[in-house]
């Protein structure tokens, strides 16, 4: 029988699935074009995007070192970044290194795998566990919700920027 | 004690008061701007959220009228009963009425709601359970639909935010 906690995994899902198809095909030029000065560029929300995923999950829930750093990703993409991105600078997003797609992806692929494992071994009681940071604290079980409201944000972002460069059908 | 049903509420709630705030304060011209003619503008996409939510909810998982045509609201709004947005044409999202904002919240409100009823209510041998969504000519499973439903009005809430960015910069 199918349980909310199934919910949570397609709608995970089906928003990684998506944004491999929002990439397909995409040049170099049109992965770091900005719709403004000001806006982000596709190459950088992927990166982000695999970044809070893993940190949200593999590293504040499983309170393990996100893949990130235990697979050596720093090294495999260049990206030396502290971070996950959070509250980037403009001339940050710009400055990324040039990473492809495809690698982005695959380290996406690994959270991917390592979080849904951190997700099947949760119970409800897990989603009642405070996690304080600062001043601020919440629960594991918001912060399943959230993953999915901020990372089909993102998605919703590459693929509006997908269509301002390629139109309707691109 | 929590639920796995908590993620899912809480992401609902999270999503629709991002969505109020990421509205504040913008202009009917802003609502209306499109960043090029295939773009969808912030009001017709929030207004095919309230729809979103309306459909899943009340019509399809539940099998009642949509709040749209029971409560008059595609008549206060000035709109076809089966105006929806999905795969509308450019020309009819440039076309769309400028209604205001308050109004189709108003209606938004009472969908979200609904939404959150209806999700208290659903037992977990509801998940596995198909519906027939008969706008998408498919049947969809009730445990995939709580999941996508985040995931959808989610995606339209980044792009309302990405389009308030590019009008009004980083801080706006």
């Amino acid at each position: 029988m199918k349980s909310f906690k199934d919910s949570i995994k397609s709608g995970m899902t089906e928003y990684l699935e998506e944004l491999k198809q929002k990439l397909e095909d995409l040049t170099e030029a049109e992965l770091r074009w900005q719709a403004s000065l000001d806006s982000n560029t596709i190459i950088w929300l992927v990166w982000h995007m695999a970044r809070v995923e893993d940190n949200w999950i593999n590293g504040v829930i499983a309170g393990g070192d996100s893949v990130w750093d235990s697979r050596g990703w720093v090294e495999k993409t260049g990206i030396s970044t502290e971070g996950n991105g959070y509250a980037n600078k403009l001339d940050e997003v710009r400055a990324l290194p040039m990473v492809s797609a495809e690698t982005l992806i695959d380290y996406y692929d690994e959270v991917r795998a390592a979080a849904f494992g951190v997700i099947d071994n949760m119970s409800s009681v897990d989603m009642s566990n405070v996690y304080s940071r600062g001043n601020r604290s919440t629960t594991w079980g918001w912060i399943l919700g959230h993953v999915i409201v901020e990372e089909s944000q993102h998605l919703g972002q590459v693929a509006f920027i997908r269509g301002i460069i390629r139109g309707l059908d691109g | 004690m929590g639920t796995f049903r908590d993620p899912i509420k809480s992401g609902l709630n999270e999503y629709y008061g991002k969505l109020k705030q990421t509205v504040e304060g913008l202009t009917p011209e802003e609502l209306l701007w499109q960043p090029n003619p295939e773009s969808n503008h912030i009001l017709w996409t929030v207004w095919h959220m309230a729809r979103v939510s309306d459909r899943w909810g009340n019509s399809t998982v539940l099998g009642n009228d949509e709040l749209w045509v029971r409560d008059g609201w595609a008549k206060k709004l000035g709109m076809p009963t089966e105006k929806y947005g999905r795969g509308e044409t450019p020309d009819q999202v440039r076309d769309f009425p400028s209604v205001n904002i308050a109004l189709i919240f108003e209606y938004y409100d009472a969908a979200h709601a609904s939404m959150l009823a209806m999700l208290d209510a659903l037992e977990r041998a509801d998940l596995d359970r198909d519906v027939f969504a008969e706008y998408r000519q498919e049947a969809l499973n009730i445990g995939w639909i709580l999941g996508h439903i985040l995931a959808e009005e989610s995606q339209h809430l980044g792009q309302v935010a990405y389009i308030r960015g590019m009008q009004r910069g980083f801080d706006g």
